[in-house]
């Protein structure tokens, strides 16, 4: 079969062989994530919405006829996308084939995770992003800059302008920002919002808010009743879901931790070094870093990243109940806590850190940049100092969407893992030596 | 620009000022006959009914001012090209209801204290006599009220000249009442007991319960009010002294007095009152940001027993705490160092803790003793799923 | 009584061993790895202990770390090389050496591991897919010009006027060298050219940033007297040789292996 099949085109050819690296990269992924030992009941259906939607490349689960609108960063309150009847997808990409792609469509030195979705969006084969009727694109960096123009050349793009303080007049500026995006939803979507689908929004973005608070404040239970791996499975997971089947789905997660509870269940019964993630987003399937961590003997304790924890945190506190009110809790939300680098002052992230770190007892913190993620790479110095003064030893890996650096990275985990135990208490060893 | 400012703000002032000093002149309401009788007959009477007018008249008033701002801004918000989009779903009447927390015990406590107070600065002094109507309680409930249980040190506050002429041992009890209320409770006497603020926190209710649009004050709107609190503060102690009366001009005297069953002349108080109401309906204790009892209360905030308390820690930043402030107190969350966080300002209405999505970020104490702790597990009550495991819904009420 | 420790390095080529006990080193060993890492291993362990009148009752902890380090089965644990070695500074450092900075030269790989006062790993940096800068890439020049890895350093030192050799990679060296000897340079010359070349390189990877404590020479390499000299002439500072470098990861593993025993 050397010929070449003359009723395939060279697009199909090339569509082809991107499917299948494409798949073939996710189902290792998934496969690594299932293999780790010690994952709580309930998984499937996050295990199953990442394998629908990277292996099977399939489409999100949703009503015929629904539309979804596409998001990025943590900025875009989804309650405002299911007020307009639509689902949201965050398009936030981990892509290691859709990088390959994307590589020659970006400048080099631009991040892997916009050359990612510039690669899926070149290729035109990731239903999820072609379902879009419409992408919401905070500008939080050049790189988003840039990609929401190339991307407003095939889909509807809609920029929501970030600033860089956090002020009043910032908070009523988005608040403004808010409406028209309201109004570009419903001509999108066909859909008017009213009072009553914001509320309703609100209540399914909240109840998987409930859930998650329930999930984290049962993650933080020592010892460990989930690795961070999984966590971050699940968290990743919620992209592609509606919120309120991802919160059911986590709420059958959270029965069974609280049952491991009872049970004296946990992930392991040895002394794990606890380790924090933090600094750029970790999307499927690029969790290298997380399994490596836990594959070399640690444990994820608790990450400060945008597609885990941090992501869906911070609820919208309605304090006023008219509509407006409840406009102004989202944009309160979207700016205020964000511990984004993208603010020129972020001095609450350490805060966030230094509070994450005493929370789950964290002895050692990964600091992870994504190559050209410069406003992560920015923040490192500061973080590395005040950390130092704490005692808590901070290590940066850089790292690409490729596998090349896999074993780097395994040394560079390794030892920092090692480094941590050291400080333990040692295991003794007991029996007595007979022979070699 | 600073100089139009001031200007503006000077202006503003000497107006307050002016109609303080003829508040005489400005007549909202004239009885027949003047009355101060108060008895428990009297209340059970006709002659009550009589006596409510004044009252009645201001409730109707702010009714229709009310309804006149929401019609107006609804006609501004449908021919605004940018706002009338959404004008509809701002203005007109709304069906659902937003995701509401559960009610908290401390919230209960505060109601039940507030009305149970107001109930004892009106009508206590019939039911439960007047063995301690010498005690003087720093706050805004009218002491022309003759049956108050306890009295109201705004009368002498505000009549330092006849305070003077007291026997000495009236004016020890005035001071010594006076200033252990603030020592022992500082501003939560504004949060917990104040008539006034009742009145203005119902109002508040009512727009909730109406979903009606606020006003959103930012911190330069709530900078440009302080002189105003001032101003006021001035007015308050030396009126008396330039000839006037603050009891024509307080906004108080149309309420208690009048609940009391007293037929008495209102003069600019009444309008005042008007103004009071509908301030605080689209603002949460909007009088509060000017009133000059609080003000002289606030004085006090740093020796006072109720404080406010923040871990510095495990504070997001989020700003909901501000977002929920009647008094736009911004250090409670930009505060990263100092782990006390009471401010002039703070009323102790818990309103920050309340709203705080952060387990113990935010905590009142009163003498050490924690009452009030934020709990991300109460913020998120609302969101609970019912026994079924379906979402929450409130669409059957 | 007291108990004795080993600390095995499986290397690229050759298995370190080290026992140690009473808080100095002992003894150490090398062999050749040969195809069966784990005999290799438990023989070399065995004769140890012979060699110093030990039985195996006597030995609390044996720690494995290098390239092997996880098929050694007689080895109770193992440690990464970055942990081992700063590690074994500990023993091995000169007394005037302040922690700071340790250059490993490895057969295959080289390493630079920054430590805080205290002796703790804050940060390395390595290379580990280039054979420029290693142990291999002055064997390969040795045998071109002729000589064994042993006279290398000495030779190097009686350079007058060291050649350039600009070439980063170990296969365009050669051929450089190569080129260098058919134009008649002189042997001496050429390997201080070649010592040059190597210390520029791995100072590279030295990160700007990293400052404060002494430097520290570790691994087969630091046993080459001229790579020791063009480090200090390149840094422009004194650089520290550590005692057996060639063991240090292997001491390093056995002073881990007495805490845990």
């Amino acid at each position: 079969m050397t010929m070449i099949n003359k009723a395939e085109s060279l697009k199909q050819r090339q569509d082809r062989r991107f499917i299948n690296k494409e798949t073939q990269t996710a189902a290792k992924y998934l496969r690594r994530m299932k293999e780790l030992p010690g994952a709580p009941e309930g998984m499937e259906p996050f295990y199953r919405t990442l394998e629908r939607i990277y292996v099977n490349m399939d489409h999100i689960e949703k009503a015929p006829g629904q539309k979804t609108v596409g998001t990025y960063c943590v900025m875009t309150p989804p309650e405002l996308i299911y007020a307009a009847g639509a689902v949201p997808v965050k398009l936030c990409s981990g892509n290691y084939t859709a990088f390959s792609v994307g590589d020659s469509v970006a400048p080099r030195d631009a991040c892997p995770l916009v050359k990612a979705v510039a690669g899926f969006k070149q290729t035109g084969l990731m239903p999820i992003y072609e379902d879009c009727s419409m992408m919401v694109i905070p500008i939080t960096c050049d790189c988003k800059k840039k990609i929401a123009g190339m991307l407003s050349e095939q889909c509807d793009v809609m920029t929501m302008h970030i600033p860089a303080s956090r002020e009043d007049d910032d908070i009523d500026e988005y608040v403004r920002q808010l409406y028209q995006l309201m109004e570009r939803l419903e001509n999108v979507t066909g859909n008017r919002i009213t009072y009553e689908t914001l509320a309703e929004g609100f209540r399914k973005v909240g109840y998987a808010q409930y859930e998650l608070s329930e999930f984290i404040r049962l993650k933080k239970q020592m010892p460990y009743l989930i690795r961070g791996s999984h966590a971050m499975a699940i968290l990743n997971s919620s992209s592609y879901m509606p919120a309120d089947v991802w919160g059911k789905a986590l709420h059958n997660v959270n029965v069974s931790l609280k049952k491991s509870i009872s049970e004296k269940k946990a992930v392991t019964s040895k002394k794990l070094p606890r380790i924090l993630l933090t600094g750029s987003p970790i999307v499927f399937p690029n969790v290298k870093i997380p399994l490596l961590i836990e594959e070399m003997g640690g444990i994820v304790a608790g990450d400060e990243t945008c597609m885990g924890e941090r992501g869906l945190w911070d609820p919208a506190v309605i304090t006023d109940d008219s509509f407006d009110g409840m406009i102004r809790a989202l944009a309160n939300r979207s700016l205020r806590p964000c511990p984004c680098p993208t603010f020129a002052d972020n001095s609450q992230r350490i805060y966030r850190i230094k509070q994450l770190i005493k929370e789950n007892q964290i002895q050692g913190v990964i600091y992870h940049v994504l190559r050209g993620c410069l406003v992560y790479d920015f923040e490192y110095r500061r973080i590395e100092n005040e950390l130092g003064q704490m005692g808590i030893p901070v290590i940066r890996l850089e790292s690409d969407y490729n596998e090349e650096d896999i074993e780097q990275l395994r040394i560079r985990i390794e030892a920092f893992i090692e480094l941590i135990k050291l400080r333990q208490v040692p295991e003794k060893a007991t029996a007595v030596r007979k022979s070699f | 620009m600073k100089i139009k400012r001031i200007v503006i703000t000077s202006a503003i002032c000497a107006g307050i000022a002016a109609i303080a000093y003829f508040a005489f002149v400005f007549p909202f309401y004239e009885p027949e006959t003047s009355n101060f009788e108060v008895s428990i007959d009297r209340l059970m009477s006709f002659d009550y009914l009589t006596a409510l007018i004044p009252l009645l008249i201001i409730i109707g008033m702010t009714t229709a001012g009310i309804v006149l701002v929401v019609l107006l801004r609804r006609i501004l918000a449908k021919t605004d090209k940018k706002d009338s989009r959404f004008a509809h779903v701002r203005t007109g009447r709304q069906k659902g209801a937003a995701p509401k927390q559960k009610p908290v015990w401390f919230m209960i406590m505060r109601w039940i204290i507030m009305i149970a107070f107001t109930f004892i600065a009106i009508w206590g002094g019939l039911i439960f006599g007047m063995g301690i109507s010498s005690l003087s309680v720093p706050v805004l409930s009218c002491p022309w009220n003759t049956e108050e249980m306890t009295s109201s040190s705004c009368y002498y506050l505000s009549h330092l000249n006849e305070l003077f002429e007291l026997p000495w041992h009236s004016i020890v009890i005035f001071f010594a009442s006076t200033i252990g209320f603030i020592l022992l409770l500082g501003r939560a006497i504004c949060g917990f007991l104040c008539p006034v603020g009742l009145m203005q926190d119902i109002m508040d209710k009512i727009r909730r319960k109406t979903k009606t649009e606020g006003i959103k004050m930012n911190d330069k709107m709530y900078k440009a009010v302080t002189p105003i609190k001032w101003c006021l503060v001035l007015i308050l102690i030396g009126l008396c002294f330039a000839g006037g009366n603050f009891c024509n001009f307080c906004p108080a005297v149309a309420v208690s007095p009048v609940l009391a069953g007293i037929s008495t002349s209102l003069y600019v108080s009444g309008f005042l009152m008007v103004l009071v109401l509908m301030a605080g309906f689209f603002k949460r204790r909007s009088f509060c940001m000017v009133c000059p009892i609080g003000a002289i209360l606030g004085f006090f905030h740093k020796i006072s027993l109720f404080r406010i308390k923040k871990d510095t820690q495990s504070c997001t930043e989020c700003g909901a705490c501000y977002e929920a402030c009647p008094m736009g107190i911004k250090m409670i969350y930009t505060e990263r160092e100092k782990v006390d966080v009471t401010s002039a300002n703070c009323i102790m209405c818990g309103e920050c803790i309340r709203c705080c999505p952060e387990d113990k970020a935010l905590s009142m104490t009163c003498a050490g003793i924690k009452l009030y702790s934020s709990s991300r597990k109460k913020i998120m009550s609302g969101y609970e799923p019912d026994k079924n495991g379906g979402l929450p819904n409130d669409n059957d009420k | 009584m007291e108990k004795y420790y080993i600390g095995l390095d499986g290397g690229s080529t050759y298995l370190k061993a080290a026992l140690i006990g009473h808080g100095r080193v002992i003894d150490t060993m090398v062999r050749s790895t040969g195809i069966d890492n784990n005999g290799t291993a438990k023989k070399i362990a065995s004769e140890l202990c012979k060699r110093n009148n030990l039985k195996p009752s006597d030995i609390g902890y044996i720690m494995a770390t290098g390239y092997s380090r996880k098929i050694l089965e007689v080895a109770d644990d193992d440690i990464s090389e970055i942990t081992a070695h700063a590690y074994g500074v500990r023993l091995t450092a000169p007394k005037e050496y302040r922690p700071g900075m340790i250059i490993d030269i490895g057969g295959q790989d080289s390493k630079i591991i920054y430590l805080d006062g205290s002796y703790g790993v804050k940060n390395f940096s390595m290379n580990d897919k280039c054979a420029a800068g290693t142990g291999k890439f002055m064997e390969v020049i040795a045998q071109i010009l002729e000589t064994t890895i042993d006279n290398v350093g000495p030779l190097s030192l009686k350079a007058t006027n060291p050649c350039d050799i600009n070439s980063t990679c170990v296969v365009f060296a050669q051929s450089e060298v190569i080129s260098l000897v058919a134009r008649k340079y002189d042997r001496c010359d050429i390997l201080a050219g070649m010592h040059q070349s190597m210390a520029k390189r791995i100072i590279k990877m030295m990160k700007k940033t990293e400052k404060g404590g002494d430097i520290l020479m570790t691994g087969g390499g630091a046993l080459n007297t001229g790579l020791h000299h063009a480090f200090e002439e390149e840094l422009m500072r004194d650089v520290y040789v550590a005692q057996h470098p060639q063991f240090n990861g292997a001491i390093g593993a056995a002073l881990i292996a007495s805490e845990r025993g």
